[in-house]
């Protein structure tokens, strides 16, 4: 993985985390974070938001729909495709 | 079991009642009368809702109303809801989504949008905006004499210097019929573009209100407005719910509107609105509510009655050059019923 990718990761690990209101080092980032409870939908969103603004990268609408968005290395996945 | 997403068919109906009255709003008209129901939302053998089915249980749906009657109309959402128990992730993003595929539209727009909302649309980059309240209020009244309306301090006094008069016109449009002389295609560039059979089947036609529609002219400019009258127990506002139109026609509605009210004996007129110019309203003697301030009141909320002030809230596609937006009370399924 890169190091790009690797901060991308940690940065959303912090924010679910945050959310969860667990340490961040709870957060698997291939466990589904919805299955896991960590967050909803509507946690979801706000999660995005305050991602974009902490990694200047913002998602296309589409990019909601991509099952990526259940984990957060898939989320780092879609963060990543957007910055390159 | 997988979720399967499809448009909704008249014989839904009854699945889409029971589903709005379990998991949206119990004993809302919408989930007890049918013929409204259909009323706002049936088209042809369609009914325009997104379905989404778990097996045979429906899961979640997403509305959506039509603005006009051209191939490509402007659209507005609805009702959107997904089960507080469904497991689906982003199930209603998906439903949204499946009718911003399916639905061929200019521009999407929602009044009505619930706060919770806002970092839904944030992140796929729509607009979200609170609503004006604009008011003028009956000064042959007596500040003790409002029942519906409340005041701290002295009445607020518009600024309307004087009534205007002479080259206007404004009369009542008795007959859908009359709709085919205003020029609807001169507002095309007016989103959304509402035509005469919308106009028709959302005020003439509609089953419950009673809305009186008033046509405005003078100069090159002419509008269409709607207002109801809003009881509660023997006290009234009269409520502007649609402006549609050349602009420079508003100074002389609020001079229209003013007569209408004391003629009701209204304690006000409002107006909840988004994107009208502040400088117009003025000069047709509305003052703009400070929503955060409870100091004035000015009720919103009639079915039932609540004697505070009521934020609005909506969400609109980035607006191309070119075009304004202009969102209005009774626009999408708004400024309908809650309860019969």
């Amino acid at each position: 993985m890169g190091r790009d990718k690797m901060n991308i990761e940690r940065e959303l690990c912090k924010l679910v985390a945050k959310a969860a209101n667990l340490p961040p080092t709870e957060i698997d980032p291939k466990d589904n974070i919805f299955e896991e409870g960590w967050i909803d939908s509507l946690g979801l969103y706000r999660l995005l938001l305050e991602a974009e603004r902490e990694l200047g990268i913002k998602l296309p609408e589409g990019a909601l729909l991509d099952n990526r968005v259940s984990t957060v290395a898939g989320l780092a996945d879609l963060f990543q495709q957007e910055k390159e | 079991m997988s979720i399967s997403i499809r448009f909704g068919r008249i014989e839904d109906t009854e699945a889409i009642m029971q589903f709005m009255d379990r998991h949206w709003r119990r004993g809302h008209i919408l989930s007890r009368c049918r013929d409204l129901l259909l009323y706002e939302f049936a088209e042809r053998e369609r009914i325009n809702f997104a379905l989404a089915w778990r097996n045979d249980r429906l899961v979640g749906l997403f509305g959506f109303i039509k603005y006009n009657r051209r191939p490509i109309p402007d659209l507005a959402g609805s009702l959107w809801k997904v089960t507080e128990t469904e497991k689906s992730p982003l199930l209603g993003m998906k439903l949204r989504q499946f009718v911003i595929d399916n639905v061929p539209h200019r521009f999407f727009s929602a009044p009505g949008a619930g706060p919770q909302t806002k970092p839904i649309y944030q992140v796929i980059g729509m607009n979200w905006a609170r609503m004006s309240h604009w008011f003028m209020l009956n000064q042959e009244m007596d500040k003790l004499d409002f029942r519906l309306a409340k005041f701290d301090g002295d009445l607020p006094i518009s600024q309307k210097k004087e009534s205007v008069v002479g080259r206007w016109s404004v009369r009542k449009v008795e007959d859908d019929k009359e709709l085919k002389r205003f020029p609807f295609e001169k507002f095309d560039n007016t989103l959304p573009f509402k035509d005469a059979e919308y106009v028709r089947h959302r005020f003439f036609n509609y089953p419950i209100y009673d809305y009186q529609v008033w046509h405005v002219q003078g100069g090159h400019g002419q509008a269409l407005y709607v207002t109801r009258l809003a009881n509660h127990g023997d006290a009234c506002a009269l409520r502007m719910v649609d402006y549609y139109g050349d602009e420079e026609c508003l100074p002389a509605v609020g001079t229209a509107l003013h007569q209408q009210m004391r003629n009701s004996c209204a304690e006000y007129v409002d107006f909840v609105s988004f994107g009208f110019p502040q400088a117009l309203m003025s000069e047709a003697g509305f003052l703009e509510l400070d929503l955060d301030d409870e100091s004035i009141i000015i009720p919103n909320y009639f079915e039932p009655f609540e004697r505070r002030n009521v934020p609005v809230y909506c969400v609109f596609d980035p607006v191309p050059n070119g075009f304004e937006f202009r969102m209005c009370k009774a626009d999408g399924d708004q400024d309908r019923p809650n309860s019969k």
